[in-house]
């Protein structure tokens, strides 16, 4: 444990505590451990020995905001690459392996991170390790199998974005939305960048983001955190740092001054209406009343717009009121896809008089508990799995920079006031600072006689 | 002795190995610690005098209760021209009960925290709660509440129809969602297992409050269903309150269709489902299978984990590993009451359509020619157990293990030795259900994409049919949709119908009055009355011979006006005036040959044949029925026989929503004279047998001149 920053975070949060006279159930504290290695690498454990079964993730703070001009979509294609070899360990045979102990395995890369899981019987602890800290260390990527995992990733964008019916929206309204920020292109890239990638920047990419201090390593379930750490610095403890600082995205957007508006032709059956209004970072303090907002407009049924639009005026095939949470400020979505006969101005006009009415009159009391119990089940029902929490603790630590903020965040959320919901539902829902999408349908024959 | 030369061998290697430089060794990875010795968690199981059987699963980790009911009444019980009435009615369970309404069931569970959720699956329907522990008795009586006394109120119906119809018409146009549908059609055929679970465009509108009550009445019955309590709760707790709010639900008749065994599929047949504007084509492959308790299930399972279960398996490694060819392959097992199916699913870009497909069917047929090696049996044994393992995780995906093994009848020996069976399987076992169940020569594959772009590759494969995505009609076991039959018409039939038609023209005024009209304008009031709420407008038309017309709705919001000029045509909307593509001039054509008095003056018109189809009961009256055949262009005429005035149309249009062919009927009622000449001031729309549009007249007037301006394109 030499050299080691050991910090045993002990909380000391009831397990029930009141809120306004009545019982309420708040998630007891996870409690974890944090070490950081010479190298800069981070780990984060939390033992749980009810099946013996781990759930092990690398992240890394690296997403599609920092690629490159022209490089659109070039962090995902990596991710595809770090399934392809590295020093000691073949093409694909990492997955080969967590799966031949009956194990599974994926990755996922956002807007900010890239993300390696796999959740494996406990035993196999050291074998996971190893091969983490492989592909860390090293990448062993050939001409021939870059240009054969560069279609698959093609493929996955046609099947995604360009074949579904709606597969385009998001790209659309992001590219409108946002003028400088990276945020302005999706995770999966456009096809004219993916095309344009070599085998030259995956090395550079590789050494400038996949560095142990750029890295946080989740490890959640049956093993012993003594014996882990010292197979973490066994494994990991090599791996030298980068050889130059990171590269980090400052570029902010700047705020709007007048409402953006457009309408798109796609291949749907039903036209849809979206709103982008502009929202700060997660983790700001106005993140906390929106991500309330988000349950009182669009979770369950009796949800605010699901009534109205579904179910009341039935105009709406389904509604969405929900904000996308990144590292730097973002979008909240609010929209409907219409039922038949009906049309976006009548989805605006109903959705703008319930983000009008959010403004106007405080939040019933009993409304907002039913806010507040939703969120707190939503993080209980998460935590059954292994993987539940080791998400909820990458996500603190690397998003919100503090590993800590796993047991707070509850606390911030349970604090919003009817008030707070008010002042946000004013600053950020207006007409000025958002970005209208509308989407129509262009009818089945023309669809064919354009062709 | 032996073990000292055993040890001297080992001494030798282990020199040998010293000598040798460690450059070029490759590391391998650390062996694992000895595992934990499993046992499948232990469940208590008890049957209530009414014959409800209650399954508790403690699992006391999170402070979390879930309760899952399952009914055997799935999506196999289906009647044949009802496609979706498990499912529709599984879904109205949560939306209002006797004493509760939707909202307050949901504001009810929502407020706690809790989770619900209604449905089906083929061979069950199911509700399930989860709550906080707190919420726990809440949970109870909801459940109860929601499984024994749903009310099917109408307007719920139909708020769940509208919902289940918007998203079928989404997935109208998805290609996985028609190729994953098309695939099961093409191997069961008319079995109940070869039609949609969640039904159809066709079958939806046509589901009846009376049906739904039936099937509740039929079916949800506590000797017919099972209850699964697990999470933080102990059984002693779980039983009593299973009695508490169960244990007086009558015990009741459970009147449940037989389902036969599947024909076994033989031969190859090869469905293409043409999407011109598709980028990637899906591909399916599959045939029937076996069913749940089928001595081959194990055997399968492993055969399919080595042909496509991610990397290292065989149809991964040489789609998407080797050659890029797709982002994802599955190989699916169904296993059933009866015998499922066994499908591959995978996509790929529209040009390497036939090089992938010839791919897998590679794949299957090597399968089932050589054994599997050592070392993928190993592997995939593996997975598959230790996958087992990590769905015991949470109690939910314990619940419905448990639930699942129950219901198939399995008890818990079955589940504790399920790994063992897993990991017992042998390659000769595998090769031997490979080789029964996988001749790549009895198949069914469904592709859908863009056909012009690989039909002729993939045509040496088979006999290819052919569908346009929009021709699919997924209720039919051909999944084609019935095209109006043409009859030929004989001298005869055209001399009845002419006598027929003189004699409808007598009716409604004399024929010199209405072959005189020359234009005619129309105002009125329309109701357009989908399933997803009504709305009302004017409705003004004007119709001038030989070939204009002009529609104008005007509602609340916007205003619609859409013009015929000849061969040109344009329509108007809020969103601006455009021009109409060709093929919808030509529908808009169709629909001015099908208006009231063009379609009286059909008679000596060139092109036309009207003949004389028969006679039958229609809208409860006897009529006799005239077709209209004009090129491609069919339309029926029933004339009411006692009255000789025009009852209804019939005709096959577009869906103005999902763009696919529907049927339509236009009936024509309260026929009042305007200048000497009978016309109908009622007429109704229907689509798929349900009311679509309603239009009022309030005024009609003949040859009273139409403005040439409304004709042009502003």
């Amino acid at each position: 444990m030499r050299g080691r920053k050991l910090i045993t975070m002990a909380l000391l949060l009831g397990f029930w505590t009141l809120a306004k006279g009545a019982p309420q159930l708040v998630p007891p504290p996870l409690s974890f451990h944090v070490a950081t290695l010479k190298n800069g690498l981070r780990v984060i454990l939390h033992e749980d020995h009810s099946a013996p079964v781990i759930n092990l993730q690398v992240w890394y703070h690296v997403g599609s905001k920092d690629e490159r001009p022209g490089r659109t979509g070039f962090a995902h294609l990596f991710e595809h690459l770090m399934f392809k070899g590295s020093k000691n360990v073949g093409p694909e045979e990492h997955a080969e392996l967590i799966k031949s102990i009956g194990g599974v395995d994926n990755a996922y890369t956002t807007e900010d991170v890239t993300v390696y899981w796999q959740t494996f019987p406990s035993n196999y602890l050291e074998m996971v390790l190893w091969l983490e800290a492989d592909r860390m260390a090293s990448l062993a990527i050939t001409e021939e199998n870059f240009r054969s995992e560069r279609e698959v990733v093609k493929e996955e964008r046609r099947l995604r974005i360009e074949n579904p019916p709606y597969g385009r929206v998001l790209e659309v309204l992001y590219a409108n939305a946002f003028d400088v920020h990276p945020y302005k292109h999706i995770v999966i890239g456009s096809m004219d960048d993916l095309n344009a990638a070599t085998v030259e920047d995956v090395r550079e990419f590789f050494q400038t983001y996949y560095v142990p201090e750029n890295a946080t390593l989740v490890i959640v379930g049956d093993f012993d955190t003594r014996q882990a750490l010292a197979w973490v610095e066994k494994y990991f403890g090599h791996i030298p740092r980068g050889k130059r600082p990171i590269p980090r995205v400052t570029v902010k957007e700047p705020p709007k001054t007048r409402e953006r508006r457009l309408t798109e032709r796609m291949n749907v059956p039903l036209p849809a209406f979206v709103a982008g209004y502009y929202m700060p970072e997660d983790g700001h303090p106005d993140a906390y009343p929106l991500k309330v907002i988000s349950r009182l407009l669009s979770v369950g049924q009796s949800s605010r717009l699901y009534r109205k639009l579904v179910y009341e005026m039935r105009i709406a095939a389904g509604v969405f009121g929900m904000g996308n949470f990144t590292e730097h400020p973002n979008l909240f979505f609010a929209g409907a896809v219409l039922n038949p006969g009906h049309t976006p101005e009548e989805a605006e006009k109903a959705i703008v008089e319930e983000l009008e009415r959010l403004k106007t009159e405080p939040v019933p009391a009993r409304e907002l508990e039913k806010a507040k119990n939703q969120m707190i089940a939503e993080i209980l029902f998460a935590r059954q799995s292994n993987q539940g929490k080791a998400d909820a603790l990458g996500r603190a630590a690397v998003l919100l920079k503090d590993p800590g903020r796993v047991n707070t965040e509850v606390q911030r959320l349970l604090a919003v006031t009817p008030e707070e919901i008010q002042r946000v539902a004013r600053q950020y829902f207006t007409e000025t600072n958002r970005v209208v999408l509308t989407i129509l349908p262009q009818h089945a024959e023309e669809r064919r006689a354009t062709r | 002795m032996r073990e000292t030369v055993r040890r001297n061998i080992l001494l030798l290697v282990m020199m040998s190995f010293a000598g040798l430089p460690a450059l070029g060794q490759k590391p391998v990875p650390p062996s694992p610690q000895p595992p934990r010795p499993f046992r499948f968690p232990e469940f208590a199981s008890r049957t209530l005098p009414n014959g409800l059987h209650v399954i508790v699963i403690e699992h006391r980790e999170q402070p979390i209760v879930s309760l899952r009911l399952l009914v055997r009444a799935g999506a196999e019980q289906d009647p044949p021209d009802r496609p979706g009435l498990a499912s529709l009615t599984a879904a109205l369970l949560d939306q209002g009960t006797k004493t509760r309404t939707a909202l307050q069931i949901a504001e009810t569970i929502e407020s706690i925290g809790g989770q619900i959720s209604t449905g089906s699956a083929w061979h069950y329907s199911f509700a399930a709660i989860s709550v906080l522990k707190p919420g726990v008795d809440t949970a109870f009586e909801i459940l109860a509440d929601i499984v024994r006394n749903p009310i099917f109120a109408e307007e719920e119906i139909e708020r769940q129809r509208q919902q289940l119809l918007s998203g079928l018409r989404v997935q109208a146009n998805d290609p996985s969602y028609l190729a994953s549908t098309a695939i099961e059609r093409v191997i069961f055929g008319g079995h109940p297992y070869g039609h949609p679970p969640e039904g159809t465009l066709d079958s939806i509108p046509r589901l009846t409050r009376a049906d739904l009550i039936a099937f509740h009445q039929a079916m949800y019955h506590p000797n017919n269903a099972i209850l699964a309590i697990a999470g933080d709760i102990s059984a002693a707790e779980a039983f009593a309150k299973a009695e508490r709010y169960f244990g007086d639900w009558p015990k009741g008749e459970v009147r449940a269709a037989v389902i036969s065994s599947p024909a076994p599929t033989h031969g190859r047949k090869l469905l293409v489902i043409d999407k011109p504007d598709a980028v990637q084509t899906e591909i399916r492959l599959g045939k029937v299978g076996i069913a749940r308790r089928d001595p081959d299930y194990f055997a399968l399972q492993v055969l399919n984990a080595i042909l496509a279960s991610g990397s290292g398996s065989r149809l991964w490694d040489v789609l998407r590993r080797e050659r890029g060819l797709t982002y994802g392959v599955s190989s699916r097992l169904e296993a059933r009451q009866q015998p499922g199916s066994l499908t591959v699913s995978t996509f790929t870009r529209t040009e390497k359509t036939a090089e992938t497909l010839q791919l897998v069917l590679g794949e299957l047929e090597r399968i089932a020619r050589e054994p599997v090696t050592e070392g993928e049996l190993q592997k995939a044994k593996n997975f598959l157990a230790g996958v087992f393992q990590l769905r015991l995780e949470t109690p939910e995906s314990l619940a419905t293990i448990v639930l699942d093994a129950v219901n198939y009848g399995f008890d818990y020996a079955y589940l504790n030795t399920y790994r063992d069976r897993i990991l017992s399987v042998t390659a000769e076992q595998v090769q031997e259900v490979a080789r029964k169940h996988y001749r790549p020569d009895d198949l069914a594959i469904v592709l859908v994409g863009n056909a012009s772009a690989f039909e002729k590759e993939i045509a040496q494969l088979g006999p290819v049919e052919r569908i346009p995505y929009t021709e699919v009609d997924f209720t039919r076991p051909d999944l084609k949709r019935e095209k109006p039959a043409v009859i030929a018409a004989t001298p005869e039939a055209i001399a009845r119908a002419q006598g027929i038609l003189a004699e409808v023209l007598r009716a409604l005024g004399g024929h010199e009055a209405i072959t005189g009209i020359r234009d005619v304008s129309i105002f009125g009031e329309v109701t357009v009355s989908t399933p997803f709420g009504e709305f009302k407008g004017e409705q003004r038309m004007f119709v001038q011979w030989p070939d204009r017309l002009r529609t104008e709705v005007e509602l609340p919001q916007m205003r619609l006006v859409q013009v015929l000029n000849g061969d040109v045509g344009w329509v108007s909307t809020p969103m601006g005036t455009q021009e109409v593509p060709a093929p919808l001039v030509k529908e808009l054509r169709a629909a001015l040959r099908r208006f009231f008095f063009q379609f009286l003056q059909a008679e000596g018109q060139p092109g036309i044949t009207v003949s004389y189809l028969g006679s039958e009961t229609a809208e409860g009256k006897p009529a006799d029925i005239l077709q209209y055949q004009d090129g491609e262009h069919v339309f029926k005429l029933y004339v009411e026989t006692a009255s000789r005035l025009p009852l209804k149309l019939t005709y096959q249009g577009t869906d103005p929503f999902s763009g696919t062919r529907a049927e339509f009927e236009e009936l024509y009622l309260d026929y009042r004279e305007v200048a000497g000449v009978k016309y109908p001031f009622r007429t109704v729309t229907r689509q798929g047998g349900k009311r679509f549009a309603e239009l009022v007249v309030s005024e009609v007037k003949l040859n009273a001149g139409v403005p040439e301006e409304l004709f042009k394109k502003p």
